[in-house]
């Protein structure tokens, strides 16, 4: 099954048999709220009323002063391999996360005067107030290690305000006025607007005046009241600032020479009925890329996918009824999988780099959650913030890797001891049902290796959450789709495993012309990217990775692994 | 032993520490001042502060641009300080928040404008008969059927928010001559005239589940306000008028029933489930078909002829290959849609006049950005399955001619002629045919979808002359 290709006769009954989009992005789960916890030194500061507390405490330890301690023993982790279920931290350093809530659309920009990128995203709460998403960032010089900047722009205080909460946008410096704009969507439901963009001003990035006046009406321009959202503002070939706009399955498109007036130069289509959300428009080498994120309610669909053209004009074109003029790469311009959304990108002048955000998930226990991938509605919204680098290839078709910072945080090699293995000799696996299972993980992982297969058809996959009492594990299969294709599935292996889960496939490539995989997969605690030589990324969701073990895995054929490691931060 | 020693030297610490902290309770907060907004203005008109909600409501004009407004008065509490000057500029086409802070305290006050509207927004005489309002002319004009004594109606009116009305609604009123009604609201002011016209005997009705026109489904009701606007002497009228026998239908020609139902009515079974009113009107409506009254019968409504006797005894020839979406999910028209006039049929009345385009033989019907719920009420023809093998053999089978036809043949537009005395039908189940649709793309310019009302124009014509 080939499920990047389709076809547009399918979009009836996708859209007939589908609800519609729209208001998804105020579909938000309610979970209870999380409590201060009282520590003791919360207690002790309550002041004269707690002072019989640090008596009783003196007490206590008195009486406790003869007893002896033995210690429970260790947990032998190095030398078992039966099923852990481990905990995410409260925040994720490297695919970041906050301690408390989690990350939406990130916009990123390069800040030149200060020489970093400031990755600004919608801060989500389990519980949201009547006026949600405030911007907050982070700073970074390389993708990989991130400097949290908390609160950067406020939502409004009153239900009644246009900015009563906040959608995406976009941040950008005036070298011509020395000033930084954020260009943002106010969002407010219960005005006959619901989405208007508007804008903010600051000489630092640090105090932000929100413009009382200026605004920008979908409305005022022919464009829809509902769905007028996530402005994205470049240079376009005639120096001029260009801004586009999402509205309701069309491009809005204004031109600007201050970034204060802006002038309606037109619009162009999306894809069919296909909403695209936050578009980002940049030029690299010879060609002008338009990266988006596709949000129409179908398994295959709510990817981040690119067009690309040698104009801006051309590129704009790439939409145009009756055939979508999809990048040459084989796979209709995906980026990445279903566990990656809402990307944009962000250029130091050397690397251009891209980020998105992989949806965390509910569920009971680890298996729930890894296998609640939003097949029958939509993946939930908001997660950890995803980094790759945008790789540039010859023909001037884009894919993904890791950024170069990446290597070099995991920089602690660990042993990657074999604990059990299945028809496993010399380095090479054959026969069916065959594996190599090494030793548990850590909570951020690199692991690297090489795989080459016995012929064009052999598959193979890596398997996470792997004990070896498991009865349900998570594999990434690199799937035979034929002889020259090949495409990255989630299963969840094991005998009461469900097997291949719909919608979590990803990602379909080439087979390598001399059958070998450089694979490199970084995890932060539930977050794992695999990268296959330059030509395939994929991102996926996989709790209960940490203090578990992993394995290669043969299914049928023949393959050669080499070059195992392991390296962790 | 030391390390225990040490916890009690810590523990008693502690508690030394408590007691030496416990005299000094004196706090640097300020926390005294106020943060209250004691005078406001916009462009000079003065806000009404509301000490309670926190709120100042300014009340403008009923035509006034509020993109761009200009801060002219500005009062707050001794030493406070607010987030917007006096003499700011501020966009109030939705609520702006002036931040107050004195000290260590602050309050917020929501500021918002209040246009001095004076409008009527609804028309309703005795609760029934929905009067049609041209706000350009301030107008209202309401068609009640004969037999209502206009000496004595009673409207339900609605109008602008904290406007004042007379004469007032709900009041007893003579409609023998039209009627002024005044709107005023602060600085706003209008005047409706109003006018009731008395249709003694209707030539055309347009039937439907709902008490009034008013509570029909959107679908159904952009079609019957098209028919009251452009049908002389026509008149709404709900089922129960009709079982109840209160209408005198000695002049009324045709009879249209414009059906819509969300996710569509799939067959015959269906049919009978769902349209329970309707058949519990058919000893009416078939008195009414064979003393020679016309029907025009659109979407769902095509099942009918098959219950009041026009298809024969056959009770089994309704369409047999139906669907349909909602309206608030209806698809997006990518381009025109269209179905074909049927061979030898281009010369039909119900093909006249209407926009030509690419292909002389298709009936265009809507346009690019119109969202269509493809309602369809179709006849498959074929030998795989549906009974119809051939049009011929539909022909046979229901007694009616093949006016219209889809892509891979279905019938789609057909009628029952007018014979023995009995009058004229005709029934269109295109999913094309659709009045309404819940939102247009930008930029959308109607031009085919003027069809559907020429070909209901057309239609009417042809079953009355």
């Amino acid at each position: 099954m080939n499920t990047t290709i389709f076809s547009k006769s399918n979009n009836y009954l996708q859209e007939y048999l589908l609800p519609s989009l729209a208001g998804q992005r105020g579909k938000r789960r309610l979970t209870k709220c999380q409590a201060p916890r009282a520590t003791e030194a919360y207690l002790l500061s309550r002041g004269r009323a707690s002072w019989g507390v640090g008596l009783l405490l003196a007490f206590c330890l008195l009486s406790c002063s003869d007893d002896d301690f033995t210690a429970d023993p260790a947990r032998d982790w190095a030398g078992t391999t039966t099923f852990f279920a481990p905990t995410d931290e409260a925040g994720f350093n490297t695919y970041y996360m906050p301690a408390i809530g989690r990350c939406g659309d990130p916009m990123p920009f390069y800040d030149q005067k200060a020489g970093e990128y400031k990755v600004l995203y919608l801060q989500e709460y389990d519980n949201n107030g009547a006026c949600y998403h405030p911007f907050w960032g982070i700073s970074t010089k390389d993708g990989a290690n991130y400097t949290p900047l908390g609160e950067v722009l406020p939502t409004g205080t009153s239900t009644a305000q246009q900015d009563a909460s906040l959608g995406t946008g976009c941040a950008i410096y005036n070298e011509k006025d020395g000033l930084y704009y954020i260009y943002y969507t106010g969002y407010n439901v219960l005005l006959p607007n619901h989405e208007v963009v508007m804008r903010a001003i600051s000489s630092d990035f640090k105090t932000w005046t929100k413009d009382n006046v200026w605004q920008l009406k979908g409305t005022d321009y022919g464009y829809d009241a509902n769905d007028f959202r996530d402005p994205q503002i470049f240079t376009a070939e005639d120096g001029l600032y260009h801004m586009v706009i999402a509205s309701k399955l069309r491009f809005a498109e204004f031109k600007s020479s201050d970034m204060k007036t802006w002038e309606h130069v037109g619009s162009f289509p999306m894809i069919w009925d296909r909403m695209c959300e936050c578009p980002d428009i940049f030029k690299m080498g010879d060609w002008w890329y338009l990266v988006y994120s596709e949000g129409y309610r179908a398994a295959w669909s709510r990817k981040v996918k690119y067009m690309m053209a040698p104009t801006f004009d051309a590129l704009k074109a790439c939409f145009n009824d009756p055939g979508a003029n999809w990048p040459k790469d084989g796979h209709e311009g995906v980026l990445d999988s279903r566990a990656f959304y809402a990307a944009k990108t962000a250029s130091n002048g050397a690397d251009r780099l891209i980020w998105g955000w992989s949806p965390y998930r509910t569920g009971a226990d680890i298996h729930e959650k890894n296998i609640n991938v939003g097949a029958d509605g939509e993946p939930n919204w908001s997660g950890a913030l995803v980094c790759h680098k945008i790789i540039q290839h010859t023909d001037g078709t884009l894919t993904l890797g890791a950024v170069p910072a990446m290597a070099s945080k995991y920089n602690q090699a660990v042993s990657a001891n074999v604990m059990e293995s299945n028809g496993y000799n010399g380095g090479t696996l054959s026969g069916d049902d065959a594996y190599v299972l090494y030793k548990r993980l850590g909570t951020a992982n690199h692991i690297s290796f090489t795989i080459k297969t016995s012929n064009n058809w052999d598959k193979f996959g890596i398997s996470f959450v792997r004990g070896s009492d498991s009865k349900k594990y998570y594999t990434i299969v690199v799937n035979p789709e034929d002889e020259n294709h090949r495409k990255v599935n989630f299963e969840q292996e094991g005998t009461e495993g469900k097997g291949f889960i719909d919608a979590a496939d990803g990602y379909l490539f080439e087979r390598p012309a001399d059958n070998t995989y450089h694979i490199d997969i970084y995890t932060d605690n539930s977050v794992l990217v695999l990268y296959i030589n330059d030509v395939c990324a994929y991102t996926q969701r996989i709790y209960g990775i940490q203090k578990n073990c992993w394995s290669i895995n043969n299914y049928g054929g023949s393959v050669t692994i080499s070059d195992v490691k392991v390296s962790q931060q | 032993m030391n390390t225990k020693l040490l916890y009690v030297f810590f523990a008693l610490c502690a508690v030394c520490g408590l007691w030496s902290c416990s005299e000094d309770n004196t706090s640097d907060l300020q926390l005294s001042g106020d943060c209250m907004v004691e005078a406001f203005a916009l462009d000079n008109y003065e806000g009404t502060i509301d000490l309670a909600s926190h709120s100042i409501v300014v009340r403008l004009p009923e035509v006034y641009e509020t993109s761009a407004m200009k801060v002219t008065t500005l009062t707050v509490s001794d030493g406070a300080a607010c987030n917007i000057a006096q003499g700011a500029t501020l966009n109030m086409n939705a609520a702006q928040v002036l931040h107050v802070t004195n000290g260590e305290t602050f309050l917020d006050w929501t500021v918002s404008v209040l246009h001095d509207e004076a409008r009527i927004l609804s028309f309703v005489i005795n609760d029934i008969y929905t009067g049609a309002i041209d706000q350009a002319a301030k107008t209202i004009t309401v068609y009640v059927p004969a037999g209502v004594d206009i000496t004595t109606l009673v409207p339900s009116i609605t109008y602008s928010q904290n406007a004042a009305i007379t004469p007032a609604s709900g009041a007893a009123t003579d409609f023998t001559q039209p009627v002024t009604y005044t709107v005023t609201n602060n600085s706003a002011m209008s005047t409706y005239t109003v006018t009731v016209i008395c249709i003694d005997k209707p030539a055309a009705l347009f039937i439907g589940s709902a008490a009034t026109m008013s509570e029909l489904d959107s679908e159904a009701k952009v079609a019957c306000e098209w028919m009251l606007g452009n049908v002389a002497n026509s008149l709404y009228a709900s089922f129960a008028d009709l079982r109840a026998g209160t209408l005198d239908l000695s002049d009324c020609k045709v009879i249209w029933w414009h059906w819509h139902v969300d996710g569509g009515v799939d067959g015959h079974d269906v049919f009978v489930a769902k349209a329970t009113d309707a058949l519990d009107t058919k000893n009416e409506l078939r008195a009414f078909y064979e003393n020679g009254g016309a029907l025009f019968l659109t979407r769902y409504a095509t099942n009918l002829p098959s219950f009041i006797g026009a298809t024969g005894d056959d009770e089994w020839t309704t369409p047999n290959n139906c669907w349909g979406q909602n309206e608030d999910a209806a698809e997006l028209c990518g381009g025109p849609w269209s179905f074909r006039i049927f061979d030898g049929q281009n010369d039909h009345p119900l093909w006249q006049n209407l926009i030509q385009g690419d292909n002389a033989n298709e009936v265009y019907c809507t346009d690019a950005g119109y969202h269509i719920t493809n309602s369809t009420a179709q006849y498959h023809i074929g030998t795989d399955w549906g009974g119809y093998d051939s049009h011929a053999a539909w022909e046979t089978r229901t007694g009616g001619k093949v006016l219209g036809i889809g892509g891979d043949g279905a019938v789609v537009a057909w009628e029952y002629p007018a014979h023995d005395g009995k009058g004229g039908i005709i029934c269109i189940g295109s999913g094309c045919y659709d009045w309404y649709s819940y939102t247009l793309e930008p930029g959308y310019q109607e031009n085919y979808h003027k069809n559907i009302a020429t070909m209901t124009k057309n239609a009417i014509n042809y079953l009355t002359k």
